[in-house]
């Protein structure tokens, strides 16, 4: 693969290198030395968007990022080292962040922003030390001094002169008389060396969250499966992360859009849409959701490109840490836990007891999805005697010698208990239950249908 | 001289096992640090390694048909995790009749019924229950379970302080399993027969029965059965009167 700007190679992947491509040569050149190369224009706008991901995604470290020429990002981590456990540590997960979002990034990490930026953007010379981090002043001076002087871009149009006079990197260029170098050259190139050595204050505008979150993301392919959509929905997951932490908020509902390939005419997205019981603005959890989500998910037509949208934020809360951690878990772990069941099982299938004021065992058995919130029963009526087991649907016993029979004859224990309810709506249920025992000495509960052509059901089991 | 006697009394004998208590013999039940809950039932716990059902093990009732009474085996240790944790039924064959939870004085509030679709899904769901902790315990029923999803069950049960049991049909029973308590429930009038055919210790050889309060029992003591109504004359009364009292019920 090859990215071309105004007909010149730009950047090219390996597999291009190797077939001999190489960077300034024309279009027509690498379609000639390599035909199966795809050749695609740079798009500046698609860059911006990126950029603009990037930023979004490493707010969860710090508030204070601006975007800096020659395609790059300035953090200011100051305040944020302790938090992420030391600039090694930070810098890890600032470039695991990257890479999740499918780029690669050089990173400088300097006292100054300026000093950062130049380390960050220097391809180091095999007789200069490697790393592009430092940690105090005197060392990032040390290592300034070695950069050459092309990397400041007002630099750029005395390269030529500042060669000749033996100027090459920046030690050199500061040891040269201020007030002459101010005459001869850019008053930009003085500024920028003065901050990135330290000795001028740097101010910047950083970004501004914009107040409502919705991210993009086109997918390389057509996909038709909803599981190779995860990779394109965490990105987003972890912008919106980014998001929330810069805005300190938490996010109680949002929506993926699945937006699909316009054929004849307009397909709408398929949308995904996931509710939370507990606010959260964790990466892991919301991305274990969406993975859930995903692989229950059918795809009707292949997907081209992917949208989050926030739908409802809350304030962030600040964890409520307790002395000792309580055995059983917090209640934000149990309703983790049920959202991740629910995701995967469906809402109707996790399930807790919601008792109807009912005689009847089928209507006051009723069990309603544990995720929803409702009032509490109101039933605190106990009745002695029921069986663990209910019968989905009570099954219709056979007769043998006037006798109930399932799996053996059945001996009456104890009964009847008589239950007449429902008559107000047409469903009316008129039994007599009786407690049967089997030869096995395994024990039932079944009911006499009081109708004209009386019948034993057999409701529940002894458990 | 006014040497000692050397003979070895019974306390002299009991104080030196209990001086080598980490010394286990194969006669003995283990004594283990971990955790157990009383099952509720004196006969079982006396049965039980640390005289109780282990926490953070996988446990296999082995039932011979649902319905048998398995049930109220856990009723009392179920009674005191759901005072105040939750506990988790995974694919129960029946519907659970919360009513029976709330006259057992188990808390039905905090009872959790999941349907999985698949079996798969019913590993899955006990497994991240049990990864969460956040649940007291966790019932699972399954059929067929493969050994690698055993051993993963039990790997799972072993980090949490989560109780476990996974009952199974009792053709199960030859099959061999990570679990470290193994029981077989078959029915019995007025309460359960227990046999546990795998624990730490020596092998069990007879079935315990276990009464059980709740499990419904005749009311009247059942007569011995009359064969030849003409020759017995002097029938007393009474027992005709409970006899044709069954008939009428039956």
């Amino acid at each position: 693969m090859v990215v071309v700007e105004h007909g010149l190679v730009l950047a090219m992947s390996r597999q291009a290198a190797q077939a001999g491509v190489r960077l300034g040569m024309r279009g027509g050149g690498v379609a000639a030395i390599a035909p199966d190369t795809t050749v695609l224009e740079r798009a500046a706008d698609k860059e911006d968007q990126a950029l603009e991901a990037i930023a979004t995604a490493l707010m969860q470290y710090t508030p204070d990022i601006t975007y800096q020429p020659d395609w790059s990002l300035l953090l200011d981590v100051s305040a944020s080292l302790t938090l992420f456990k030391g600039p090694h540590a930070l810098c890890l997960r600032v470039l695991r962040s990257v890479a999740a979002l499918g780029f690669t990034l050089q990173l400088g990490a300097a006292p100054t922003a300026e000093g950062a930026w130049l380390l960050a953007r220097n391809a180091p010379r095999k007789d200069q030390p490697k790393g592009r981090r430092v940690a105090s002043m005197e060392r990032l001076q040390q290592r300034l001094n070695q950069l050459p002087c092309e990397l400041i871009p007002a630099a750029v149009p005395f390269h030529g002169w500042l060669t000749d006079i033996g100027a090459r990197d920046l030690g050199a260029l500061r040891r040269l008389p201020r007030a002459g170098l101010l005459r001869r050259t850019d008053k930009h190139l003085l500024a920028t060396l003065d901050r990135a050595y330290g000795e001028a204050p740097e101010m910047f505008e950083w970004i501004k969250p914009p107040l409502h979150f919705s991210a993009r993301i086109e997918t390389f392919e057509r996909v038709e499966h909803a599981d190779a959509l995860l990779h394109g929905a965490s990105s987003l997951i972890l912008q919106l992360v980014g998001w929330l932490t810069a805005m300190q908020q938490a996010v109680r509902a949002f929506t993926l859009y699945l937006e699909h390939e316009r054929g004849r005419s307009a397909v709408a997205p398929t949308t995904l849409e996931i509710m939370l019981a507990e606010p959260a603005w964790h990466e892991s959890h919301l991305v274990r959701l969406l993975k859930e989500r995903l692989g229950k998910l059918e795809l009707h037509a292949p997907v081209i490109a992917l949208r989050l949208e926030a739908v409802k934020i809350e304030a962030m809360l600040p964890p409520n840490a307790s002395l000792f951690p309580e055995p059983g878990g917090t209640p934000q772990d149990y309703h983790r836990l049920l959202e991740l069941l629910t995701a995967r099982l469906g809402a109707d299938n996790v399930l807790t007891p919601a008792s109807v004021d009912d005689y009847r065992p089928e209507i006051c058995n009723t069990w309603l999805p544990a995720a929803t919130r409702r009032p509490k029963a109101q039933l605190d009526e106990v009745f002695d005697g029921r069986p663990f087991w209910l019968l989905p649907k009570p099954i219709a016993l056979l007769m043998r010698d006037n006798r109930p029979f399932y799996g053996s004859a059945l001996k009456i224990l104890s009964g009847p208990e008589r239950l007449e309810a429902g008559w107000w709506n047409d469903k009316t249920a008129a039994r007599d239950y009786f407690v049967a025992q089997g030869s096995d000495a395994s024990c039932y509960w079944i009911y006499l249908e009081r109708t004209t052509d009386a019948r034993w059901f057999l409701h529940g089991l002894y458990a | 001289m006014l040497t000692p006697p050397l003979t070895i009394t019974a306390a002299a004998a009991q104080a030196g096992r209990l001086a080598m208590r980490d010394v286990w013999r194969a006669s003995e039940l283990a004594i283990s640090r971990s955790t157990t809950c009383s099952t509720g039932h004196e006969l079982l716990d006396s049965e039980l390694p640390n005289q109780g059902w282990p926490r953070s093990a996988l446990i296999e009732l082995l039932v011979q048909q649902h319905g048998i009474g398995e049930m109220q085996l856990l009723k009392p240790v179920l009674a005191s995790l759901a005072a105040r944790q939750r506990v988790a039924l995974v694919q129960p064959p029946y519907l659970p009749h919360a009513m029976a939870c709330r006259a057992w004085q188990v808390n039905d509030r905090n009872l959790l019924w999941l349907k999985p679709a698949s079996s798969a899904d019913a590993l899955w769901s006990a497994e991240q229950i049990l990864k969460n902790g956040s649940c007291g315990a966790v019932l699972l029923w399954q059929a067929n379970v493969r050994p690698e999803a055993l051993r993963r069950l039990n790997l799972a049960a072993q980090s949490t302080d989560t109780w476990l049991w996974l009952l199974r049909p009792i053709a199960a029973a030859a099959d061999a399993s990570p679990s470290p308590l193994r029981m077989t429930l078959r029915p019995a009038a007025g309460g359960i027969s227990v046999d546990i055919i795998k624990r730490k210790g020596p092998h069990c050889d007879q079935p315990l029965f276990i009464p059980l309060d709740d499990m419904p029992v005749p009311l009247h003591i059942p007569q011995p059965a009359i064969d030849d109504h003409e020759t017995d004359v002097k029938r007393p009364p009474a027992v005709v009167a409970a006899r044709s009292a069954t008939t009428v019920l039956v």
